[in-house]
């Protein structure tokens, strides 16, 4: 089983590409968290049986898959070639698309939703290449799609250095908010003299109203895996730790047997593809804690510790888990490597724009019609990505405003949605889109709670700063705000800014500066009208009551 | 004057002490503490104070230091939970999408408040932030199984064909 050269590699590569092309259709079924594991049972069961009873079950595959980022119109059948995407599927609808589609070769139109068909087409989907085409639990699935050949490459055909120089040349940056470039953190871990080293990959996906970490690691687990292992020769570390939160129990099965898999294939382990390389992952998880996101807190979790920020520097590449070098990257940023290594910088420069290369993998959730994950290059406008692949608002409701990077994100107006998405503003990539029955200082609230609960209680200005931006905004919420405390509000804001700890804390206030940039009349009018335009607010009773 | 007891006194329940005998003889290093703590908490359910003082003196580490790693996560409780845990999703998505509805009709029909537990110890409510499943917001989850596209009528029927399941048919929640 083990492969022990690249040329093993290739034939297997190609010995499974041969296999998947001798089907002359291939059915895949939407399996994913967001689909009850029965229904999707159901679906592979009544699939299999019906192709049974006409005794072509050997000419089609039927295959369980990932998330193809339309969860709300599951569950979904995709058929190949052609890339149909029946929706809303039961097993009666299922046995009928075998009966048309596969025996009489005529797609069922009305199974179809151009809607949800466009909003796949108008996407550019590198991180999410093999979500919905491969069946995510058989590495051989992987290997069809030249899955392990980037870490042959590397392993074979190029040094350390020339990986971290192709990595530096491609632009990538880390995708899970801090935009930090990947091939110069990479760079200094490798600088560094003092073994062992680690790599943590990080899949905390702490964000509210984000979810692409998770489809990717339930529709292509090998794909992280892979760039773990390239960078660990690339940093020169020979352990790797992967954090998933344990809520996403699907991925984390998923992961379990992805690593299992490589292990059996020599893939990880001792001397990979019988170079002087030697790697390993161990599946480390818990609870999920949103701080638990930030670098050094999660340094310390693993350490066992409270997953308390620490201060910086120095850096986990300097000086991190146990005080070694450690390398701490995103699991979207780690899918990227393979791609950049097997087809060059160059080619993956060409998406995106001057300072933002490649693609990002954003959640789009809120009030649009089709929610769900959209990866587009980088520079692509708002608009774009709600109106034209979101298929906009729902209901006839107009778009109020838009909250891009998660929850302590930009929020932007909705005049404003002309704006190219750089990596400045991408954040996590969450997209949460606001229609106009919802109340600004209500939503700034609620996600000030949420930063409140989630502050780990380490440095004074965000375990207390933030309660009392709570209590001023929940003043202004119940009608008894006064115009000091927008004041005190500004202030309150510019010191978190300045001397949080980490990032939650200095990050935290961004909803709040950026309304009160755009819809301080909405802040004015709760305060000296007493109103709440929306009507969300409590203060619309104590109107009542007067 | 002593305000405690000094530790060698309290003994775990038997049944906890012996897998933990087990498991640290395999992994004693601090490090290992989360997981410690974990097997302890999956044995009986919760984390009470003997198995604080325990898990301190076989590790080597100060009580206080344990007793701040299982405050810290929530995913230690240190008291009992009930026979059913439903979560309801607050984040953004679902927030806007009508889960304060949903979170106000499950308070009041099973007689409950987040973080706590049913009078008959049937069910725990909890909030949590974010499941993952932003498109089809709201979402709840009961013992570990997402439910999407839920509304406050479909929340409370769902709730409760889980907890009527497990035993006591004729009982009016």
């Amino acid at each position: 089983m083990r492969i022990r050269s690249i040329e093993e590699l290739r034939k297997l590569i190609e010995r499974e590409k041969r296999r998947l092309s001798s089907y002359k259709y291939r059915i895949y079924v939407v399996s994913a968290s967001c689909t009850h594991p029965e229904v999707t049972q159901g679906l592979l069961e009544t699939l299999e049986a019906s192709l049974e009873d006409i005794y072509i079950k050997d000419e089609v595959l039927v295959s369980p898959t990932g998330c193809l980022g339309v969860c709300s119109r599951g569950p979904i059948i995709r058929v190949e070639p052609g890339d149909y995407v029946y929706v809303h599927m039961t097993p009666e609808k299922a046995r009928r698309v075998v009966y048309e589609h596969i025996i009489k070769g005529r797609p069922l139109k009305e199974y179809l939703d151009d809607n949800v068909t466009l909003f796949l087409r108008k996407q550019t989907r590198l991180v999410l290449r093999n979500v919905g085409k491969m069946n995510p639990e058989r590495i051989e699935d992987y290997f069809a799609k030249n899955g392990y050949l980037a870490l042959a490459k590397a392993l074979t055909e190029m040094t350390p250095r020339q990986v971290i120089e192709e990595i530096k040349r491609s632009e990538l940056v880390g995708r899970s908010g801090s935009a930090f470039p990947t091939g110069l953190k990479w760079e200094i871990v490798a600088d560094m003299k003092d073994y062992p080293k680690y790599v943590i990959a990080n899949l905390s996906e702490g964000d509210p109203g984000v979810f692409s970490n998770r489809a990717l690691a339930e529709g292509d687990p090998h794909a992280i895996i892979e760039g773990m292992i390239i960078a660990g020769y690339a940093v020169g570390a020979n352990k790797g730790f992967l954090y998933v939160r344990s809520d996403y129990k699907l991925a984390l099965k998923r992961l379990r047997i992805a690593i299992e898999q490589a292990r059996r294939y020599g893939l990880l382990g001792e001397r990979i593809l019988n170079s002087d390389f030697s790697f390993d992952i161990e599946l480390i998880s818990g609870v999920h804690e949103f701080i638990a996101g930030e670098e050094t807190a999660l340094i310390s979790l693993i350490e066992g510790k409270r997953a308390s920020p620490r201060r910086r520097p120095p850096y986990p590449a300097t000086q991190g888990l146990w005080g070694k070098p450690t390398l701490v990257n995103n699991v979207e940023t780690l899918a990227n490597i393979p791609l950049i290594i097997l087809k060059g910088a160059k080619w993956f420069a060409q998406f995106g724009i001057k300072g933002s290369k490649g693609t990002k993998v954003f959640s789009l959730v809120g009030h649009v019609k089709i929610p769900g994950l959209v990866e587009v290059p980088l520079g692509t406008k708002l608009y774009d990505i709600i109106y034209e692949i979101g298929g906009g608002i729902p209901n006839g409701h107009k778009l109020k405003y838009v909250q891009v990077g998660g929850p302590s994100g930009e929020i932007i107006p909705g005049d404003k949605l002309d704006l190219p998405i750089d990596h400045k503003l991408m954040g996590s990539g969450g997209i949460v889109v606001f229609d106009d029955r919802t109340c600004i200082v209500d939503i700034v609230k609620f996600l000030i709670e949420f930063f409140m609960e989630e502050s780990c209680g380490y440095c004074i200005p965000c375990r207390v700063g933030l309660v009392r931006i709570y209590e001023i905004l929940d003043r202004i919420t119940r009608g008894q705000g006064s115009l000091k405390d927008l004041e005190l509000l500004e202030k309150l804001c510019t010191v978190l800014r300045k001397a949080c700890l980490c990032g939650l804390g200095r990050s935290a206030p961004i909803p709040v500066i950026s309304t009160l940039r755009f819809f301080k009349d909405e802040y004015l009018m709760h305060i000296e009208k007493g109103i709440c335009p929306a009507g969300k607010c409590p203060i619309n009773k104590s109107v009542n009551e007067r | 004057m002593r305000r405690y007891r000094p530790y060698d006194l309290l003994e775990p329940d038997p049944k906890v002490a012996s897998t933990l005998e087990k498991e640290l003889a395999k992994r004693g290093n601090p490090t290992n503490l989360l997981e410690v703590l974990r097997i302890a908490q999956n044995t009986i359910g919760y984390i009470n104070k003997d198995v604080i003082f325990y898990v301190a003196k076989r590790m080597r580490l100060p009580v206080s230091k344990v007793y701040g790693v299982v405050t810290f996560y929530r995913e230690f409780n240190l008291r009992q939970l009930g026979e059913h845990i439903c979560a309801v999703c607050m984040g953004t998505a679902c927030y806007i999408n009508g889960a304060p509805e949903i979170l106000r009709a499950i308070e009041k029909f099973f007689n409950v408040k987040p973080g706590g537990t049913s009078p008959d110890k049937k069910l725990s409510l909890i909030i949590v932030r974010c499941i993952g499943c932003c498109a089809n917001a709201p979402n709840i989850m009961i013992d570990g199984r997402i439910i999407g596209n839920v509304t406050p009528e479909k929340a409370i029927q769902r709730i409760e064909e889980v907890v009527r399941r497990s035993g006591d048919e004729n009982k009016k929640y």
